[in-house]
């Protein structure tokens, strides 16, 4: 069982309903021993009240004073309580108006005991049944051995126990049920912290959130403190380790650079190893590159605030027309969404979610490019209403192979692309790692290059 | 030309300075922050090749110093991060081209010469003048339709003085822009590279390239061409 909730809730039912069993069964048992004590003591009462009303008469025979007799029910014939003499032989001495059976008296008991049962008449009717062995004295010394019983129908009162076993079964049935609706309200409110947490640890999880939140309650509250504090010490590392690797690549350069001129052509140096050395440079230097640019890469932040990518657009263009020395000029021109808030165009309604040194790289690969193959204009157009940038160059275009292994292929970061291709290929894995998408073709009207970046 | 170099690992900076060298620059270098930028502001520099990653004071707060000092000789970056965002950050501080570790000394050697070109309003590599033209890349001097043979110390003279053609360059200036610190600086040498210049380039004295202006320097004379 996997959920706290489930297992509380199975375990509660199993307590209350062990619970509610045993109060059933006591209080039913308690209820039942006490109708009975009642029912033995008016039994009693009668059985002293008819004994009270017995004489014996001169020839030995038992006489009852009907008019002395306890209770009028005894002279009913339908009342269904009577009482009985019997001697030791098992014969009738006498016995009360109301009696409609005889019930054969138990074997001998002893003098002076009472013995209480139920058990069925000649008809098949459960009645109760008291009985008291007795010896009466009369003449000085004669003693009349005899046994008095008294019997009342058991139905009214087995009714009423049912009667009562049933509505005491149904109100414990009801309570058990409305106890365990509370307790899973119960639970469910206790445990929605514990939800919420996990709510919580899931969009951490998609980057969307980059902490709990502290409304826990007090129980929760050092759980959730300690997992900020480890989730915060893991990014912290996390950072750690990427400038640990940053610069671990970044530091080999610097001698890379010192390796790649060893193979001056002046040198004197075996030329066999030069080539080598050259080589093995080169790969050393486009792996460090590959990976860096994973590494760096790998895990764009999914909630990166929205931001214009046009200051971005601009730094580069300024940045570009400096290196190329105003051979090239970048014009950028932008499509607001509606063509009639063509005042509203400083607002620059086009946003994207990409993290900012990721769109410099998008950015820049595009526009560099544009500048080193040979484009003396440059447009950049911002589409809002189409979350895209368009670039077109009037340079060259682009060769139909880079088109086909770009679009037709897809990008994948250790294929190999040479010169344009790299940067290319390095911008449109990054818009495809936010969801986006690069592709390239030429502008409408004129001969040069045109890359659509297509926003999520 | 006089080239500044701050590059804190020795055997690259030591590459650079030979390649330099071999180019016919005067150098000055340093390995450390501090004392490349008092060198930057200091020494008649014409260009700057500079490492961003830097014991001291780093290469980007070297190069928005020295701009605030008004030095406006052309400054190269080095840079191990290659990111477009460090690129624009070392561009937006004041330098004028940068080029990502690592590298081939040819390519640096390229950019140095581009650079200087721009900075001099040339924008091919070709300096062409009436009569004169001369080819950076190569360093070949053409006189008409001849080559003339330089040595490497007449070559650096006559390429400062075309690359700020219509100033006038002090000897002083002439010196510091051609030697190295340690280098005997005797302004008769000077004079007599002037002269063998001249002989050179104008056998027939009817060019008249260089012009002396006596207690002041000289001057590249001859027309722009070709642009």
């Amino acid at each position: 069982m996997k959920s706290i909730s489930a297992r509380l809730l199975v375990s509660t039912a199993v307590v209350l309903t062990i619970f509610f069993v045993l109060i059933a069964i006591s209080v039913s048992y308690s209820v039942h021993k006490r109708a009975e004590a009642a029912l033995v003591d008016r039994l009693q009462g009668l059985i002293y009240g008819v004994l009270a009303a017995t004489d014996v008469s001169a020839n030995n025979q038992l006489l009852v004073s009907s008019d002395e007799l306890p209770d009028p029910r005894l002279t009913q014939s339908t009342s269904g309580l009577f009482v009985e003499m019997v001697n030791q032989q098992g014969e009738l001495l006498w016995q009360s108006q109301s009696s409609t059976s005889f019930i054969p008296t138990v074997a001998n008991t002893p003098v002076g005991e009472w013995v209480f049962e139920q058990i069925e008449n000649d008809s098949g009717k459960r009645v109760h049944r008291l009985q008291l062995a007795t010896v009466w004295e009369y003449n000085q010394g004669q003693e009349l051995p005899f046994t008095i019983q008294a019997v009342s129908p058991a139905e009214s009162i087995n009714v009423q126990l049912r009667q009562f076993d049933r509505s005491l079964w149904i109100s414990l049935l009801i309570s058990g049920i409305g106890l365990l609706l509370m307790q899973l309200w119960i639970l469910s409110k206790s445990l929605q912290p514990l939800n919420s947490i996990g709510d919580e640890l899931q969009q951490i999880e998609q980057g969307e959130r980059d902490q709990l939140s502290n409304t826990v309650p007090t129980e929760l509250a050092p759980l959730a403190s300690s997992i900020n504090t480890l989730l915060t010490s893991e990014r912290n590392r996390h950072k750690q380790y990427r400038h640990l690797l940053d610069d671990l690549a970044h530091s080999l350069k610097t001698p890379l650079s010192v390796l790649k001129n060893l193979g001056k052509p002046s040198g004197s140096a075996d030329n066999s190893v030069i080539t080598t050395v050259n080589e093995q440079t080169t790969q050393i230097q486009s792996t460090l590159q590959r990976y860096l640019q994973r590494a760096t890469h790998s895990t764009p932040q999914k909630l990166a605030a929205a931001i214009s990518p046009l200051p971005v657009i601009e730094r580069l263009a300024s940045s570009l027309q400096k290196i190329y020395s105003n051979n090239v000029s970048i014009a950028i021109s932008i499509e607001t969404a509606n063509e009639a808030s063509e005042k509203d165009k400083n607002k620059h309604p086009l946003k994207v979610r990409i993290a900012d040194a990721d769109l410099y790289e998008i950015f820049g690969n595009i526009l560099d490019n544009a500048c080193k193959y040979g484009a003396t204009a440059v447009s950049v157009q911002l589409q809002a209403s189409n979350k895209a940038v368009v670039i077109d160059d009037n340079g060259p275009g682009f060769p139909q192979q880079l088109i086909s292994q770009l679009t037709e292929r897809g990008v994948r970061a250790d294929t190999q692309l040479e010169g344009m291709g790299l940067g290319l290929a390095a911008s449109a894995e990054l818009m495809q790692s936010y969801g986006g998408s690069l592709k390239l073709g030429a502008p409408d009207d004129s001969s040069g290059a045109r890359v659509i970046l297509k926003f999520a | 030309m006089r080239a500044l170099i701050i590059e804190d690992e020795q055997t690259l900076r030591e590459q650079l300075i030979e390649a330099l060298r071999e180019q016919g620059f005067a150098i000055d270098e340093s390995g450390d922050g501090t004392e490349g930028l008092y060198l930057a502001t200091t020494m008649p520099i014409d260009i700057a090749i500079i490492d961003l990653g830097l014991p001291g004071i780093d290469g980007l707060s070297i190069i928005k110093k020295l701009r605030a000092e008004s030095c406006s000789y052309p400054v190269l970056i080095l840079t191990a991060r290659d990111s477009w965002q460090d690129k624009v950050d070392g561009l937006e501080a004041g330098a004028d081209d940068y080029l990502a570790k690592p590298f081939h000394i040819e390519e640096m050697l390229a950019r140095i010469r581009a650079l200087l070109r721009r900075s001099g309003g040339f924008s091919e590599s070709l300096l062409q003048f009436e009569g004169l033209s001369i080819d950076t890349r190569t360093q070949q001097v053409i006189v008409g339709d001849d080559a003339v043979p330089l040595t490497a110390y007449e070559y650096r003279v006559l390429a400062y003085l075309a690359l700020n053609a219509g100033s006038v360059i002090s000897k002083a200036v002439l010196l510091d822009h051609l030697y190295d610190e340690d280098t005997d600086r005797d302004p008769n040498v000077l004079e007599v590279f002037i002269r063998r210049l001249r002989q050179k380039l104008d056998p027939d004295k009817k060019l008249d390239p260089i012009e002396t202006l006596r207690g002041r320097g000289y001057r590249l004379a001859l027309e722009r061409s070709g642009e």
